[in-house]
């Protein structure tokens, strides 16, 4: 069986003046339905230049991404917007709503994208909203609500469209214990009731405990990965090359 | 994404940013309004002067005369003259574009008319041709194949008689426009014509009388200084008038001698004095005249000073349009100038709007759409307010234009006009002022990537 995400050789160097950063350095990785990833290291780590390249949103300077066996850094911009709709959601630490918008047209956006008349989205967005605990918050704009609800929202966002990938870059970055807890409450029901992927960054080690896996990264590089499941946990020696599964 | 969900996405994004939306529309309005108002001018001026042209007679006659072709813009004669007989009536029987073409005999004659005297310019014309050209009266009836001396009279042939017993009407000849009379006096009333030989000016003039039994339409018309009969009474007058017969050998000599010097044959005498020839439209009328001019008859033809006339007004509208299209043009560079800001301020909500689904086009299309709609809105306002000062113009100029030119009785002329034409095309051109100002930006948005979009914090 092909596994749901696979990431070969995946490298990404951005230039910067006269310097070369490589943000990503030859990482390989597999990532199975149903999952739930963390992807753990200290800032600069290079953890969501990983997530957008593993996402899609920006493309590599070598190796590849597939996702269902399809090879997305070879998908034209044009097919890329119905990928996206189809089969992933985002969800950012800045919650990154529309502004003008109402909880409810901000839920409704990628429906809209999709086609779909107004009435019948906002009839969905309403329904999801209601299911989240925001139904008194439907026609408030984003800077009426705290940040607790503002991430709800861009949750709803990210789940109307049923979609089969989830990607989270620190959901709860700009949240309080008490949130943050409700945020990942919610992302981890999506896993375990839904069958949905997760891959979440943070550098928070507090949050990875009810992953299946966790990605360390330091300098651009996987050095460990935990699978929480088994106990069973892999390093990785970039200096040698060498790799070595140890059990904890 | 469907239509509907662009242009609500693109009105809601306008408006976001209240004056500067305000102020960009303006511009557009002003353009607009600039662009309207002048060619509206222009466009007035045309109809005036065309319907200034149309009063004095009709575009789409052509009138064919005795003599030599001449060119309208020189005056200069050229060619051989060409006989206007049946054979060349049938002949432009046959050309394109015409529906009627009347050959006449004319004479001037002396008359009297009750108590007064004056003169009458006589036509001679085949009745159901004469309605042909679309001539009609305004009053009694036209003629019919059986009149023989039933004349119709133009509404001004009555200031063409005076009473001689009446001192200081010399004048009434030119008949100054406040003691205008009209024709419509002579009708059913019988006029005596005088009828005199050319050459035996001592013999005395027989009396003809005709009655009036028609009073022709068109106040100010070539026509209207004309009498008509039908075509055998005239030919058999005229025959009278020009009879030879009464000639002194004196006479003839001399007549020999303007001939030979005048380099031209002698005349068929039964040959017709003009014939008139009415076209389709002023472009037929057009081609017919040139035609036949270049076939060597003497032309005349209203349309040919048409040509002129569009000439100098496209030249007018094409300066007045342009002075309105720069000001749209200005507007356009506004437009520009807000999309950039607008999408340099939405830079990251671009970005999540395609992370969340939105495609190329989507985001394309809105931005757009943003354009077009601050297009339309300004050319609509522009477009309404044109209409009020055009009114205003319209108003305040009083028939500047059509009273210096068109005669007494003519309805002022309007000196701005918007036809639907101009209004529709203000409005699609304002939208596509706007499409094409919004291109670039509209395209710059499309092609950011979602990821420096979001990282751009
Ligand atoms: N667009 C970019 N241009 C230049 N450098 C970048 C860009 N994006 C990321 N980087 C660099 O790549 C490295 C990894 O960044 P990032 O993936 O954001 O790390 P993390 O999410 O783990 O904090 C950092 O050194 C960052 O400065
Ligand atoms: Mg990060």
């Amino acid at each position: 069986m092909t596994p749901l995400i696979e990431i070969k050789g995946l490298t990404r160097k951005y230039r910067l003046g006269h310097e070369v950063i490589t943000a990503v350095k030859d990482v390989d990785l597999t990532i199975d339905a149903g999952e739930f990833i963390c992807i753990l290291g200290p800032s600069g780590s290079g953890k969501s230049t990983l997530l957008h390249l593993i996402a899609g949103l920006e493309k590599p300077t070598r190796g590849d991404v597939f996702v269902k066996g399809i090879c997305i850094n070879k998908i034209k911009e044009r097919d890329m917007a119905l990928f996206r709709r189809r089969y992933m959601a985002f969800i950012f630490q800045a919650y990154n709503l529309v502004p003008t918008f109402s909880s409810v047209e901000n839920v409704a956006m990628p429906l809209m994208f999709d086609g779909m008349p107004k009435g019948r989205r906002e009839k969905q967005a309403k329904a999801l909203l209601t299911q989240i605990g925001l139904g008194k918050r439907l026609r408030n704009k984003p800077t009426e609500m705290s940040g607790g609800q503002q991430q709800r929202v861009s949750i709803a966002r990210a789940l109307i469209n049923d979609p089969k990938i989830l990607y989270a870059d620190e959901p709860t970055g700009n949240l309080d214990t008490k949130n943050t807890k409700e945020i990942m409450d919610i992302l981890i029901e999506r896993v375990r009731e839904n069958g949905v992927t997760l891959v979440m960054v943070t550098h928070n080690e507090e949050l990875t405990v009810q992953a299946d896996r966790i990605i360390y990264m330091r300098d651009g590089e996987i050095n460990r990965i935990l699978d929480q499941r088994t106990g069973q946990a892999v390093e990785f020696d970039h200096t040698s090359g060498d790799q070595e599964a140890s059990a904890e | 994404m469907n239509k509907l969900d662009i242009v609500r996405m693109a009105y809601s994004n306008l408006f976001r940013r209240k004056v500067r939306a305000i102020l960009t529309i303006v511009g557009v309005f002003i353009g607009t309004m600039a662009i309207v108002v002048m060619l509206s001018l222009g466009i007035g001026l045309d109809q005036s002067m065309r319907a200034s042209m149309e009063s004095w007679g009709d575009l789409n006659i052509v009138t064919v005369n005795q003599g030599r072709s001449w060119d309208p813009e020189t005056g200069e004669t050229m060619g051989e003259a060409q006989s206007l007989n049946d054979a060349a009536v049938e002949m432009i029987r046959g050309m394109s574009g015409i529906t009627a073409v009347m050959p006449s005999y004319q004479i001037g004659v002396s008359a009297k008319y009750g108590k007064k005297e004056g003169y009458l310019q006589l036509v001679g014309v085949d009745p159901a041709e004469f309605s042909k050209m679309t001539y009609t009266v305004a009053e009694g009836r036209m003629l019919t194949e059986t009149d023989s001396t039933n004349i119709l009279v133009g509404w001004q042939v009555v200031n063409q008689f005076w009473d001689p017993n009446q001192t200081g009407n010399e004048g009434m000849m030119m008949g100054g426009p406040q003691e205008q009379s009209n024709s419509l006096e002579m009708l059913e009333k019988v006029v005596y014509m005088q009828l005199q030989n050319n050459y035996n000016p001592e013999t005395a003039p027989r009396k003809q009388p005709v009655i009036v039994v028609g009073v022709l339409e068109g106040e100010f018309k070539e026509h209207a200084y004309s009498a008509y009969a039908p075509m055998a009474s005239v030919k058999k007058w005229r025959k009278y008038i020009n009879d030879t017969s009464m000639m002194t050998q004196e006479q003839i000599d001399q007549e020999a001698q303007w001939q030979k010097e005048a380099g031209s044959t002698s005349r068929d005498p039964e040959d017709y004095d003009q014939i008139m020839i009415r076209c389709q439209d002023v472009a037929a009328a057009r081609t017919v005249a040139t035609d036949l001019r270049d076939q060597g008859y003497n032309i005349y033809a209203m349309a040919d000073y048409m040509e002129g006339v569009e000439k100098q007004s496209l030249i007018i509208q094409a300066v007045l349009g342009g002075i309105g299209a720069i000001t749209l043009l200005v507007a356009s560079i506004g437009i520009a100038n807000t999309m950039v800001m607008s999408i340099y301020e939405r830079t990251r909500e671009i970005g999540v709007m395609k992370v969340i689904g939105a495609s190329v086009y989507d985001v394309r299309m809105m931005f757009l759409m943003e354009a077009g709609l601050i297009g339309v809105t300004g050319g609509v306002l522009g477009l309404g307010c044109s209409y009020g000062l055009s009114t205003i113009i319209n108003h305040f100029s009083g028939g500047l234009l059509g009273g210096g030119m068109a005669g007494p009785g003519e309805t002022a002329m309007e000196i701005s006009v918007i036809p639907p034409w101009l209004a529709l095309f203000a409005l699609i051109f304002a939208f596509m002022i706007g499409i094409v100002a919004g291109w670039y930006p509209a395209r710059r948005a499309a092609k950011l990537s979602p990821i420096t979009a979001i990282r751009n914090e």
